[in-house]
């Protein structure tokens, strides 16, 4: 009896599948040893919003006098210092405002900086419940001195600031880049919802 | 067509390799090794020395916090046993490796201590700021309480009590002059640390948070300030932190004791 022979044309075929199953087979292999060994990252950074490009206040307007916490150089904790922001109709905007001006601000004498250096504002928005929703760079983190003190100083002088100026802020939930971060910079916890803590600078809310 | 066999099993070993790759290593436990407790009727003390392996902690003096906490570490879990043959006593990590906070809790609460202590330095962005600090866990947050219970990872709000009193009890022997340790090179008969105290405070603080026993975490000086990096680089001054901290340790678990009884 006659052995059934295939077709030509079809064995063609089998065989073409077969190489691209290979390729697809190590595609994949190199695809998951390049992701896991980071040789590259494919996460997408959402695009930075530079709060300096939009206007956050018109200097028409009522001035406003604010307080800011910033380090103080003689002892471990905050000191309170005057500063001036313009009304705005939008209560975050002048939220923006104020960090701003404490993010830009060289420490003047009797002061020190503690918000890690080059950290910016992405975004500030608010929710129903009263809790502010602060995005910043991850300069924040990246460039925040390890040690309990240092990241207090670094989270506390941006919520005491907050909550002291607007007390309709209930809490502030600090995100890294658009995302949540689980610390600082290795001690404290950026998971929950900040409340101020005014016993670091010893000022009544 | 003749089927090649060769061809056909290493097709199905790439495809195999390309769904295990993903997987491969790709948990790394941190968790130090299982010891057998269940036979010891000794109170446990959990030692946990901040930072290691890549993550040096702060640095300042030329010393990384990562080596000072192991070696306050080592020097306390050895005055803590000499103290009492009742005590034994676990570090969370007893080399220079990284270990995550939620390994070094889960190792904790595995063996059921008693105390937890987290031993840090502290930076103080001011430089004149010197001294050391007592932290426990900051339940005045938002987040980890709700009406249906608590979030695992914020167990260490079930014991904030024990931890507040933990913590006044070891800036107390920390401030406190104590009767010198035999053999200790302390010239006077009172053993009275040069170091300030920048008193007790609260913190969000991840290494305590999943802990389930009383815990604080302690800074020992401010790398930032040269006395203080100075004393902690120092190794005679950094077993009479250890030594300060041991009677404290020890004093709150006779507490809790006498509590119990």
């Amino acid at each position: 009896m006659d052995k059934k022979v295939r077709p030509e044309k079809t064995t063609a075929v089998r065989r073409q599948f077969l190489y691209a199953l290979a390729a697809v087979i190590l595609f994949a292999i190199l695809y998951n040893a390049a992701t896991y060994y980071g040789w590259f990252s494919y996460s997408v950074k959402p695009r930075l919003l530079n709060v300096s490009d939009y206007k956050l206040y018109d200097s028409g307007k009522k001035k406003i006098k604010a307080v800011v916490f910033f380090g103080a150089a003689d002892t471990d904790g905050l000191k309170p210092a005057p500063c001036v922001i313009f009304e705005s109709n939008q209560p975050v905007n002048e939220i923006k405002q104020l960090l701003e001006k404490m993010f830009s601000t060289p420490a003047a004498a009797g002061y020190v900086n503690v918000i890690p250096d080059s950290t910016q504002l992405r975004e500030a928005y608010q929710d129903k419940n009263g809790i502010l929703y602060l995005d910043l760079s991850d300069e924040f983190s990246k460039n925040c001195k390890s040690g309990i003190t240092s990241e207090n100083l670094a989270v506390y002088s941006i919520v005491d600031s907050i909550c002291y100026n607007f007390p309709w802020v209930k809490g502030v939930k600090i995100l890294i880049d658009g995302a949540e971060k689980q610390d600082v910079a290795g001690n404290v916890s950026l998971e929950g919802v900040f409340r101020p803590d005014m016993n670091l600078s010893a000022v009544k809310l | 067509m003749k089927r090649n066999p060769r061809f056909n099993h290493l097709t199905a070993a790439l495809l195999a390799l390309s769904f295990m790759a993903p997987f491969c290593g790709a948990v790394v436990n941190t968790m130090p090794p299982v010891v057998d407790i269940s036979s010891t009727s000794k109170t446990i003390v959990i030692i946990d020395p901040a930072h290691g392996g890549g993550d040096y902690g702060s640095t300042g003096g030329g010393i990384r916090e990562k080596d000072i906490t192991l070696k306050a570490a080592r020097l306390l879990k050895q005055k803590l046993e000499s103290a009492s043959a009742d005590i034994q006593v676990f570090l969370t990590r007893g080399s220079d490796t990284a270990v995550t906070p939620e390994d070094r809790a889960g190792f904790a609460n595995s063996r059921n201590g008693a105390v937890y202590i987290s031993l840090h330095c502290d930076y103080v962005p001011s430089a004149s700021s010197e001294g050391y600090m007592v932290f426990y866990y900051s339940g005045d947050r938002l987040s980890g309480v709700s009406p249906q219970g608590i979030e695992w990872q914020k167990v260490q709000l079930l014991h904030l009590a024990d931890s507040t009193a933990l913590a006044a009890l070891v800036d107390q022997y920390m401030k406190s002059p104590l009767i010198a340790a035999p053999g200790s090179a302390v010239q006077d008969a009172n053993d009275t640390l040069p170091l300030a105290s920048r008193g007790v405070r609260q913190s969000a603080l991840l290494c305590l948070e999943g802990v389930n026993m009383p815990a604080v975490a302690v800074e020992m000086g401010n790398l930032n300030n040269t006395a203080d990096a100075g004393y902690l680089k120092d190794d005679g001054m950094l077993g009479r932190i250890c030594y300060h901290l041991e009677e404290a340790i020890v004093n709150f678990i006779k507490g809790q004791s006498a509590r119990r009884q």
